[in-house]
């Protein structure tokens, strides 16, 4: 059996926003396959290494690779039509259309053909459980739905690396329980990689395999969730700023 | 600097269940019924000032469904969309008089000179946020203000262009009545409207509408933003390009000003406005009214003896749109059926 | 030889010409730098407040025989007023973010405020007399309009006084604090909506005293106020905003490139230099254009 292939690497990524320091040399990679989290305090980065690594801001130094392929210029429409799909931390769906044209939109980038549209709509439809909501406007829906609506519409058409930005917040412990499910149902039936960006380390705990830790621009652990929870830099990265928040 | 968009853009498709399929359907015979009674025009007693009236409105609504197109569908607000209408009829009335090109094909080099200047500012400013953008095309058509005004020779100058008139002619598309033109504008608006139907459940329609809505969110979907929005603009700007070679015809004449003025070009962009940005029957309802309270207006205005009065009534409809009726007639009708049929 | 020398001595003349009539485009335009930099506005209707100042002028001169340099308080008083109205009334709502609606509610004031000059005052262009028409001073070489050289005092000095106020005005450096960071400046105890309508009653006025001297030597019409928009606007994003000076210098380039393309190539096509100056500046310095605020 073959080792699975790097589905994301992130080498040396720096930004600055004139003396701002956002981001200082960020390096890992995530394995095809793998569930990841990327975690930090507030501040730390992850929003603008997200923004990097899903095509919307350049990077002041560094190279992203995506299976093998450099990605680091690529313009963001196009890196999602080759798979690297994400969501918002505030959802954003087209207001105006229904859940079924959300959809339909971006699996039409990817599936040309009419017939196949079609099919993979309600496809993806009966997989978020959104089959009774197809028409209905987004204004109509609860959050949680939207946030389904939102991560069908990433996965629709062609999807291996999913990167979620926050997509917990907002949602009842319950709600939160559900689509905490469904997302690890998309990376075993489907084989998505899923990259979960959270900054509350105990909602990622239970679904992550592996967990990243920024803090002041950099990455400072990179390991199992227990492995990171014991590291005492971790520790002090979130204990540290709690105390400050605290004073 | 945030571009949110009027409500009226929001409204989009009706949707498809048994109640909206009855609304589509009435629609549809009110729309039959309109259409036959426009047709039959000629045939009834109306005097030619009637019918002429009807010509203007029905031109006013097929440009206002071209604007429609660009700035309902795709979000885009062209403010100087006059400088399509402008190159259309200088560039049919030009080749007429000075090369005796019938209109019938001087039109599509109006339509591909306005696809070539939608596609120069369309590169230049599309990447920009939506203000940008209609700020640019203000000063596109007031640069084509007095650039049409200083080559005299080829565009008559302040003076304008006026036709060499034929008579009642097929080839020079010119008529001493307007019964003719009453049947071609009557054409337009019906296609514009089947147009603007058949973009909106299309592939780029779909596309314009997700930018529209969420630029942003519509990269992340994998639509290719600046060339849906680049499409949108070039399809627009045909089809003003088109409607402006019958407003030549049937006007046969025009002036700088008129072409490419401000105040004609926003006059353009009501109809779409107070009827409903993005609807397909948002322009011919919103231009209607417009039509029917301007010549109201207008005859109440000579009646005292004052001009302009119809343009004072554009205005405070804008105004009253835009701050009280976001969604346009259309849009407000279309959501008030909707609050019903939802429970 | 003198072919060049012409040149250089024409375009010499026209710079010279070029300040004084930008001098008055920069006042023009410091209104609506003011209320975009405070409230985010884009006064469409910008124009029309001027078009309004004009007509005040034409109406003191032919109609009173009254210099139009005399009223020109008249001018700034009635114009806050409208001003003041026009925000009430419309742009209140649309405080903080420069919207398409916004944009669209200012073209609707556009419209119904030009018709109101239409139908009162018609539709012919009219022009005012003032002490100084048509009187020229020589400069040297040169000939300069003396109207023009009265205009650009009187813009200046009321450049001036802005400046003045916002600095060091309580009033004023409340403007500014609201322009800065509206929510800050709430928490700090301004109460910005006090502010916002006194700013755009300041912008009305300006446009209105801009216009009353502005007509001493360029005629009016209902519709002046479009074209003197696209102006303000390149005067405003060359200037940069928030800044009255910047602004003010904004508005002698224009005059100058005005005025310079006059002479030596046209003067029918003296605003299309801009127009294309305008065009670039959106394309190639987005965050330039409105300065570098960004939401």
């Amino acid at each position: 059996m073959n080792a699975p292939a790097v589905a994301l690497e992130v080498r040396n990524i720096a930004r600055n926003f004139g003396g701002v320091v956002a981001l200082r040399d960020v390096t890992f990679s995530v394995r095809e396959g793998e569930v990841m989290g990327l975690i930090g305090p507030n501040g730390a980065g992850k929003s603008t290494l997200f923004e990097i690594v899903s095509g919307n801001i350049r990077p002041s130094a560094g190279r992203v690779a995506y299976f093998g392929r450099d990605c680091t210029t690529m313009a963001s429409h196009l890196r999602r039509r080759a798979g690297m799909c994400r969501t918002f931390q505030k959802v954003r769906l087209f207001e105006s259309m229904t859940v079924r044209q959300n959809i339909s939109v971006a699996a039409s980038q990817c599936l040309p053909k009419r017939r196949d549209l079609g099919e993979e709509v309600n496809n993806i439809l009966a997989q978020m459980r959104l089959e009774h909501q197809a028409d209905r406007r987004p204004s109509e829906l609860t959050l949680a739905d939207r946030k389904r609506v939102e991560i069908g519409r990433a996965i629709a058409g062609y999807c291996r690396l999913l990167m979620l930005d926050e997509s917990l917040s907002g949602l009842t412990h319950d709600e939160a329980e559900h689509l905490i499910d469904e997302i690890l149902q998309l990376n075993r039936a489907r084989g998505i990689t899923v990259i979960v960006v959270e900054h509350v380390l105990s909602v990622l705990a239970a679904m992550v395999q592996r967990l990243v830790v920024l803090h002041n621009a950099t990455v400072v652990a990179d390991g199992t969730p227990s492995e990171v929870a014991h590291d005492p830099v971790v520790i002090e990265a979130y204990l540290g700023t709690k105390q400050k928040a605290l004073r | 600097m945030e571009a949110a968009l009027p409500e009226s853009a929001r409204r989009g498709v009706a949707k498809p269940s048994s109640e909206a399929e009855a609304r589509r359907r009435r629609a549809f015979i009110y729309g039959l019924v309109a259409f036959l009674l426009v047709a039959s025009l000629p045939f009834l007693p109306v005097n030619n000032y009637i019918i002429a009236a009807v010509v203007r409105a029905l031109i006013f609504i097929s440009l206002g469904q071209a604007w429609n197109v660009v700035a309902g569908i795709g979000g885009l607000l062209s403010l100087g969309h006059g400088v399509f209408l402008g190159i259309g009829c200088y560039t049919t009335g030009i080749l007429f008089n000075m090369y005796g090109v019938p209109p019938w094909v001087g039109v599509w080099g109006g339509v591909v000179l306005s696809l070539l200047v939608a596609l120069v500012m369309g590169s230049m400013t599309l990447r920009m946020r939506g203000v940008f953008f209609a700020l640019a095309t203000v000063a596109a058509s007031l640069a084509m203000v007095q650039i049409s005004r200083h080559f005299v020779d080829l565009t008559g100058g302040a003076d304008g262009l006026a036709l060499k008139f034929f008579g009642n002619s097929w080839w020079a598309a010119q008529s001493r009545t307007p019964a003719p033109f009453l049947y071609a504008s009557l054409a337009f608006v019906t296609l514009y409207y089947w147009i603007t139907r058949w973009i909106l459940n299309s592939k780029l329609g779909l596309e314009m509408q997700a930018v529209r809505d969420d630029e942003v969110a519509a990269a992340a979907a994998g639509v290719a933003v600046f060339r849906t929005k680049m499409l949108g603009l070039l399809v627009s700007a045909a089809m003003t390009a088109l409607a402006a070679s019958l407003y030549m015809q049937f006007y046969m004449a025009i002036d700088p000003e008129a072409a490419f003025g401000l105040s004609q070009a926003i006059q353009l962009q009501l109809p779409a406005l107070i009827g409903g940005l993005g609807t397909a029957w948002g322009p011919i309802i919103g231009g209607a009214v417009m039509i029917f309270l301007s010549e109201v207006t207008n005859w109440g205005g000579t009646k005292i003896g004052v001009s302009g009065v119809d343009i004072l009534v554009y205005g405070l409809m804008l105004l009253v749109v835009v701050l009280y009726a976001p969604k346009g007639i259309v849009g407000s009708v279309l959501r008030n059926a909707m609050k019903g049929a939802d429970r | 030889m003198d072919d060049l020398q012409a040149a250089l001595f024409l375009s010499l003349q026209a710079i010279l010409s070029g300040i004084l009539v930008g001098g008055v485009y920069g006042v023009l335009s410091i209104g609506l730098s003011l209320a975009f930099g405070v409230m985010r506005i884009v006064n469409f209707a910008h124009g029309e407040l001027v078009m309004y100042g004009m007509y005040a002028g034409v109406i003191a001169s032919k109609s009173f025989g009254i210099d139009p340099l005399f009223i020109l308080p008249v001018s700034f008083v009635v114009m806050a007023l409208i001003g003041s109205a026009q925000y009430q009334l419309v742009f209140k709502h649309f405080v903080g973010h420069a919207t398409l609606q916004q944009l669209l509610a200012a073209i609707g004031c556009a419209l119904v405020l030009q018709m109101i000059a239409q139908i009162i005052f018609g539709a012919d262009t009219r022009t005012a007399t003032s002490f100084f028409s048509g009187q020229y001073v020589i400069f040297g070489p040169f000939f300069l309009s003396m109207p023009q050289i009265v205009a650009f005092v009187v813009a200046v000095a009321a450049t001036f006084l802005v400046e003045l106020l916002l600095r060091t005005t309580t009033w004023g450096k409340a403007v500014r604090a609201v322009a800065d960071d509206m929510e800050t400046a709430k928490l700090v105890g301004v109460n910005a909506s006090f502010i916002n309508i006194g700013a755009f009653a300041l912008s009305a006025g300006l446009a209105g005293l801009a216009g009353s001297v502005l007509v001493t030597y360029f005629p009016t019409y209902p519709s002046v106020g479009f074209s003197l928009m696209p102006i303000i606007i390149i005067a405003t994003t060359i200037g940069g905003l928030g800044s009255i000076g910047g602004t003010f210098l904004g508005g002698i380039c224009c005059g100058i490139i005005q005025q310079v393309t006059a002479m030596l190539w046209n003067s029918a096509l003296q605003d299309v230099p801009l127009y294309v100056l305008l065009m670039l500046f959106i394309a190639f310095r987005p965050t330039g254009f409105f300065g570098l605020r960004s939401e």
